[in-house]
This record gives structure tokens, sequence and C-alpha cells, in this order.
């Protein structure tokens, strides 16, 4: 059943790699293919719902255990979300200029990266897992002019999985097992200093690929330069592999007593988050949205309810899409009403629902507005300062680091040999220094 | 099996002589000569793969050392990434070289250069060891003198020069004592070590590092490596990063932890990781600094070099094999990022990156090696460097200074901060209206595909590469430590 399962999903990736087709030569054709692999899709969703004990083994790094992919409860649930996920996806893109082959290639990819990461029963194939789903939500999101963004987003992401590798590590040498579940449980009962610094670092990983603040970035610039469909691929999965991997650390978080501060971490994040989306111009709404719901995980799952959160992840981010896709948004208040008529099925759907929110919302947000505009005010600062700033300072530290470094060895022999010899008396030093003490 | 152990050592040389001697009347000198050097290399490197494990010893001076060469579980990765690095950049040569004044002679000193590193590696008498440890300069330098470009050819050549001088002059005095003391140059076991005192041993183990420092060009010892790497013609450059600074690796691993031994090396423990957690980060801030492409690809080496001086400094069998792992991965991933940065500067003519732009759309199979390259050299899983990197973290942490270990976990995060921002820049925005895109020779294209490619097969089957790495620490750290 399982080779099934990813045989379906190597071909939902041909099918993706086949959407690059020029669709003025061959329309029919690549409107056909999309359908096979829609259906192809969902053919492992019924293959998925009819799971079996058959598994894959791995080891292609052959001195550490082997792990295996079974079909887990919990993680073939979520993996259908993702491939339902998938199949939208693909079906929406009808109604998108042809992408780069890359950029289709990378949505399957994603998909097949989330399955295996979902059911996989080793720490270490995971982690090589989620390095695949972060590369591929990354290349999914990338656009024209946004490599600056890319740059950044890739390093928070990836600071993220250093973290979890971190986690890893710590609790591999401490319990001698990489089975997740048995770590984690060894992990739980222990308790002590190594679980403290993995629960910490695998909080740190699960902060990022939740995209809360001001680890947000990435899910920003992810909201900003993609179309929706793709934006909602990519800001699903790797969050809702975030929120499992909450869910994963749970026995460590209870046994460790950090369930209250999460919730009121999580609380503090949402209440932030939803004035700031009050107060966000259109297009930036859903970012804020989003991130409120990410931080919603802190607060249901460490409080024993994971699977309400977890079922209703990628639902909930496809009403928030709706609500407030900035495309809609300008469409509904005519500014694009003569460039961009409402041909689809997908944009009246989503201006009723549109029409619901501002309906629903306005008010609240007028309430709102008056309640928090200081607060509001000091978090944008705030929010400005840590996330953007503070990222690009880190940068333009790092250049102006390595420039006086530059300065200091000018290439000049002489100059060079004075600065050799210079820091070798210091390491002497030092070492002398150290070996006294 | 002596004779394949003699066969290994000679066919390089070979090579060199027959790419020397070839007569002016052949009008294609230089591609013979490529043919030649690359058909040796290549059955050296099949002959490395296969033989078993073997010795062999000629008489050498009368009533001194004898001329002793072994192939073991240390010398056979080493030698294997020379060969790899040479092969691929022979290969690359055929394109590139084509159009080089006297291009066959660049081929023989290419071959001499790759012969005195095999017989470094092979060596096993210190005499021996030494001279091919000194070979290694004069080819390397008479490449660097005669076909390096820019005006300060013979400047830099005198620094790089002087600065590996000093460094073998430091190593030299070291074997000479330890020779004197112990009455052997035989490399065998911890015999050369045999009478000498504890203390004196640090004080050894603590030059040895510093001489072979230079090779390696960790910071504060490197600063011969940006301007020799940026001078020399692209096929030599490959071979300087990375087969030439393995020596640094090799030469520190077979005498301060082989021969003079762990214990000897203790004290300096903390010092080693922390000189090779600056050198990571040092390196990535000059990578990122830097302006000149063939530069930033330069300085990762001082930086990737940085964790292998991580990784011996914890002193464990889990590090050693991860230094054994990061030498032949970087070897490959430095080859295939020289050889695309060859690629786009012979395409563009240009290598100030603020003057490139675009390669993305005008030059993508050059934009999609490198970027290949440089996930790969930022250790994402599946390339090869990322077994590397996690054997180093994980000997970091089972070393008892757990600051180190983290900081150590967090030095792949500049590793990727430098080589995205390097793909990033080159490939982003609009090519320059007046930067000119000619295609450049297939043998350059398909050398650097093969070397990525070659990354990337070894990090889907990396039981090979830990297998040499950890047969390599066994026999460093017999029983573990």
């Amino acid at each position: 059943m399982i080779y099934f399962i990813m045989a379906t999903l190597a071909l939902a990736l041909a099918g993706g790699l086949l959407r690059t087709l020029p669709a003025p030569v061959t329309a029919k054709r690549a409107r056909l293919l999309r359908m096979v692999a829609v259906a192809v899709a969902l053919a492992a969703l019924v293959a998925l719902v009819h799971r079996d004990a058959s598994t894959i083994n791995l080891g292609w790094i052959p001195w550490i255990e082997p792990g295996v992919i079974a079909l887990d409860e919990r993680g073939t649930e979520l993996s259908g979300l993702a491939i339902l996920g998938y199949a939208l996806l693909l079906w929406q893109d009808a109604d998108q200029p042809a992408s780069a082959w890359w950029q289709a290639l990378a949505a399957p990819i994603l998909l097949a990266a989330s399955f295996a990461a979902l059911n996989v029963n080793h720490f270490l194939y995971r982690y090589a897992f989620l390095e695949a789903a972060a590369l591929a939500t990354l290349v999914m999101t990338v656009r024209r002019g946004n490599w600056r963004d890319l740059v950044g987003s890739f390093l928070t992401l990836r600071l993220g999985d250093l973290a979890l590798l971190g986690a890893i590590i710590v609790l591999w040498q401490a319990h001698d097992t990489l089975l997740i579940s048995p770590m984690l449980a060894a992990a739980a009962q222990a308790a002590d200093g190594t679980t403290w610094l993995a629960v910490l670092m695998g909080l740190l990983a699960v902060w990022i690929k939740l995209g809360l603040y001001p680890f947000d970035r990435w899910l920003a610039v992810a909201g900003e330069i993609a179309s929706p469909e793709r934006w909602s691929a990519a800001t699903a999965g790797l969050p809702l592999l975030g929120a499992y991997l909450l869910y994963r650390l749970e026995g460590g978080i209870q046994a460790l007593h950090l369930t209250t501060p999460l919730v009121v971490a999580g609380a503090g994040i949402m209440i932030w988050a939803l004035i700031c989306a009050v107060r966000a111009e259109s297009r930036l709404r859903l970012h804020h949205l989003e991130v409120a719901h990410g931080a919603l995980a802190l607060v249901i799952v460490p409080l024993g309810w994971p699977y309400a959160y977890l079922y209703s992840f990628m639902p909930l981010r496809g009403v928030l899409m709706i609500l407030s896709a900035p495309r809609v948004v300008d469409e509904a208040r005519g500014e694009y009403a003569d460039n961009a008529p409402l041909n689809t099925r997908w944009d009246r759907l989503s201006i009723a629902a549109l029409f619901v929110e501002t309906r629903l919302l306005e008010p609240l947000n007028a309430w709102v507005w008056h309640l928090t505009e200081s607060a509001s005010r000091a978090a944008s600062a705030i929010d400005e300062h840590v996330l953007e700033k503070g990222f690009v300072n880190v940068q333009r530290s790092a250049l102006e680091v390595g420039r006086r470094l530059r300065r200091l060895h000018t290439g000049k022999l002489r100059a060079n040999l004075a600065w050799m010899a210079g820091l070798i008396v210091l390491a002497l030093a030092f070492v002398a220094v150290f070996s006294l003490l | 099996m002596p004779w394949m152990l003699a066969l290994i050592l000679i066919l390089p040389w070979a090579a060199s002589l027959i790419s020397f001697v070839l007569p002016a009347r052949l009008t294609k000198r230089t591609r013979i000569a490529g043919v030649a050097t690359c058909t040796a290399v290549g059955a050296t490197l099949v002959l490395v793969i296969v033989a078993p494990a073997s010795s062999f010893s000629l008489p050498w001076i009368q009533n001194g050392p004898s001329f002793s060469l072994v192939l073991d579980a240390l010398a056979r990765p080493f030698a294997i990434t020379v060969l790899s690095v040479t092969l691929l950049a022979s290969l690359y040569g055929l394109g590139y070289l084509q159009s080089f004044p006297r291009g066959h002679v660049v081929y023989a000193l290419m071959a001499a250069f790759c012969g005195s590193m095999v017989g470094t590696v092979l060596a096993h008498d210190a005499l021996v060891f030494f001279l091919f440890w000194e070979l290694m300069l004069v080819a390397s330098s008479l490449l660097l003198l005669w076909w390096g470009s820019g005006e300060q050819v013979g400047r830099i050549t005198f620094k790089y020069v002087l600065y590996t001088q000093l460094g073998s002059l430091t190593v030299l005095g070291v074997l000479a004592y330890m020779a004197v003391h112990s009455g052997t140059t035989d490399m065998t076991g911890q015999a050369m070590a045999a009478g000498i005192p504890a203390t004196t041993l640090t004080w050894l183990a603590g030059l040895l590092v510093l001489g072979f420092g230079v090779k390696l060009a960790v910071f504060p010892l490197h600063t011969w490596l940006p301007d020799a790497h940026s001078i020399a013609p692209m096929p030599v450059t490959v071979m300087l990063a990375g087969a030439m600074l393995s020596m640094g690796a090799y030469g520190m691993m077979r005498f301060a932890v082989g021969i003079l031994g762990v214990a000897a090396l203790q004290p300096l423990q903390v010092p080693l990781m922390i000189a090779g957690l600056v050198s990571q980060i040092y390196g990535a801030l000059m990578a990122i600094s830097s302006h000149d492409i063939k530069r930033i690809v330069a300085y990762s080496s001082v930086s990737q070099m940085g964790y292998v001086l991580f990784a011996i400094g914890t002193l464990s069998e889990a590090g050693l094999t991860g230094a054994v792992m990061q030498v032949v991965t970087h070897g490959l991933i430095k080859a295939a990022l020289f050889m695309a940065v060859g690629w786009i500067m012979l395409a563009t003519s240009r290598r100030n990156i603020e003057r490139i732009r675009g390669l993305a759309r005008v030059l993508p199979g050059a934009g999609l090696w490198l970027a290949l390259g440089a996930m790969a050299i930022a250790g994402l899983p599946p390339f090869a460097a990322f077994y590397g990197e996690l054997q180093i973290i994980l000997a970091g942490f089972a070393a008892p200074y757990s600051l180190l270990a983290v900081l150590e976990l967090l030095a792949p995060l500049a590793t990727t901060m430098y080589a995205v921002w390097l793909v990033v820049r080159v490939n982003s925005g609009q090519a320059p209206l007046d930067m000119a895109v000619q295609q450049v020779p297939a043998a350059m294209r398909w050398s650097t595909a093969a070397a990525v490619l070659l990354v990337l097969i070894l990090g889907l089957f990396p039981g090979l590469l830990y297998g040499w790495g950890s047969a390599a620490a066994g026999l460093l750290i017999p029983g573990g430590a």
C-alpha cells in the first residue's frame, strides 16, 4: 500500500512538472494532464484512508539505526490533508500563468517531503525530509526581484532546522536512539538538563516553522510574492509540520512544566498578531492572521487538544486565504475591475466570502482600532525593529566586520606577516593562559 | 600487492613526463597531454580504490631510511581526494587550457603536482614524506609563476612560497627533532615519538599544528590562500583548493594525532576547537564581504578547513571520522564551485560580483551548478557534506565543552549565509546590457556537472564515505576515544 502511495506521489510529481507545458500550444493536453495529476493525488488520498501495515525501510545512512516510513494513524491523516491541499493547488493553477519548471516541481516535492516527514519514525531522517520541505517551500515562493528576501527567509528556516538538529543530537547522545517515540519518551522521563536543552531547541524550530514573531519574515515574504494558491501550499506545508513537531514535543513540555509559559506566550502573540492584522493594509492582513493562527498552536497543543488544531489546520488556512487574499480584496473594491474581470468560480466565491468578512469584521475592526491605536503603533514599531531592521542589521554587521577584517590584512606581504605573527602570539598567549588556569 | 602501490606512485609522474616531452610538431599537444593526464590519473584512482592495504619498500640511503610507501586506511581517502580532484581539474582543462600557451607543460606540472601529493600520503618514512611535501610546493609555485594572471604574479607567488616554506621548515624542525631523539624516521606506529617526554610531545604537537596549519590555510595562517587562488589558472585553483589544502589535514592527522598521540594534543584541545570555530566564522565573513567571485569561493576554504580543525580538536574517533569525511567532500565541492566560477568568468569575461547579474536567465547551466554546489557546501541533505558536518557536530557534543558544540552547531548558518549570498548575487536581477555571454567548451560544462553529481551520489550512498572516515579514525585511535 505504501508503495502505491509513493508511486502516486511520484506521478503527482510528474504531473506537476507537466504543468509547465506552454498553455497556448497544448492547452487541452495540459488541462488533461492536470486532471490526471489531480486524480492521482486523490487516489493517494483514498489509499491513505485504507492504510495497511506496509512500510518502507530507510537505511541510506548505514552507520545509524535504520528508520521506517509506516502509515502511522496521525501522520496518515495529516498527509491526507496535505495531499488534498496539493490537489486543490493543481486545480486552481489553471488560472495562473505557467510557472518555471523548477517551481512547478517544488510543490509535489514539498508534498512528498511532508508525507515522509509526517510518517517516518526516525528523527534524523525526519530532519532530512524537513530540510527538503523547507527548500521546496522557498523555491515555490521565488519571484523575480525578491532574492534578498529569499536569502533572509532561507537563513531563518535554516536556523530552525539547525536548532532541530541540535535537539536531535543532544537526545541521541543521551538516550542512544534516533527513533522518535522512544527518544522523546525517554527525554520526558529524564526531564534533566539535556531535556531542557533539547526541548528549547525543538521549540525554536517550532517557532520558526510556525512563522511566529520574530521569525515570521519568511511567511511574510511567501505571502507577498507568490500567487494565492502557491502561497496556500507553501505556508500550510511548513507550519503544519511545525505544529506536528510541537505535538510530538508535548511530553517533554509537560515534564518540564512549560505548558503555562507556552500558553501565555501563544496568547500574547495571538493578541499582538490580531492587533497588527487589524491595523495592517489589506495585502499584509493574511500574514498577521496566519501568525495568530500559528500562535494558537502554542495555546491549544500543550493543553492537550492537539487533534482539533492539527485537523483544522489546512481548512482554516484556506478560509483565511479566501478572506484576506489581496487580489480578491482589491478586486472587490473595484480597483482592478476593468483589468481583471471576475470570471472564475473561485473569484466569485472569494467575493462572497469577502462580503461576509467585511460585514462581520468591520464593526469589530473599528472598535479594536480605537482601543488599540497606541498599542498597535508600538507593536508596529517594535515589529519593524525586531523583524526587519534587526535582520538587516545582522547582515550589515557581518558585511562590515568582513570589510574591516579585510582592511586589516591588506594583501601586502609585510602587513600580512605582521598580522599573522601578531595573531600567532595572541594564540600562544591564550594557550599559555589557558594552561596556567 | 606492492606492484599496485608502485604503479599508483608512478602513473601520475609518467603522465607528467609524457606531457612534458611531447614534440613541438604535434599541433594538439595540450589536448594529447590532457588526455594522457586524465587517463593516468583515472587509472591511478581506480587502483587506489580497489587496491588492498599494502606496503612497499626499497633501499634508498645507505645505513639510512628506505623508500617506504604504505597504502593504509588513512592514506586511501586522501589519495582518493587528490586523484578525484585532479581528474576533474584535468577534464575541465581539456576545455579551459586549450588556448593556453604551452598548455602541455601546464598538464605536465599538474600531473607532477598530483604525483607529489599522492607520494606525500603514501610515504611511510618521514624523509620520503618531506621530499614529496617539498615537490608539491615546487610544482604548484611553478604553475602560479608561469601561468598566473594579473600584475602581481611574482609577488603573490613569492608570498605563497614564503608562507608554505615557513610552515614546511617548522614541520622539518619537528621531524628532525623526533628523528634525532628516537633514532628513526620510520612512520610505523608511534616509533618516532619514542623516548620523548610528554611535555615536549605537546610542544611538538603544537608546532606541527602550526606548520601544517599553513597548508590547511586556517585562520590566521591563511593569508597566502586567497591571493594564490585568485591568480592561478582555474584547473590549478581547483587542485590547490580541493586537493592541496587536504595535505595540511593529512599531516596533522598522521603526525600530530597518529604518531605523537592523542595525549600529546590533549592540552591543546580547547585552543584547536576555538581556532576551528574562529576560522569558520572568519572565512564566512571574508567570503560575504569580497567582490571577486574567485576570492569568495577561496575564502570559503578557510571556513571549511575550520570544520576540519575543529573536528581534529575533538580528539575523538567520531571527530576524526568527520574530519576525513569533510576533507573528501570539501575537495569535490570546492572543485565543483571553482569550476562553475571558471565557467562564469570565461563566459562573461568578468569576475567582479557587482558586475555579474542575471545568470539564471543568460547562463542557466552555470547558475544551476553553482547553486547546487552552494547547497552542497551549506551542508544540506542529501549532499555529501551533510554527513561530515553531522559527524563533526556529534563529536563536538561528545566533547566536554558544550558551549563550543552549540557554537559549532550554528557555524553552518554562516556557511549558508555566504553560499546563498553568492548564488543570489550572480543569479538575480537583469543581466547588464554590456555583459556579453559566450559559449564555453563542452569539457568545462560536463566536468562541472560531473563534480556536482559526484557530490550528490556520495550523499545518496554515504556508507562509502563513512567507511573511509571510520577506518582512518580507527587507525589513528585504535579502540576509539
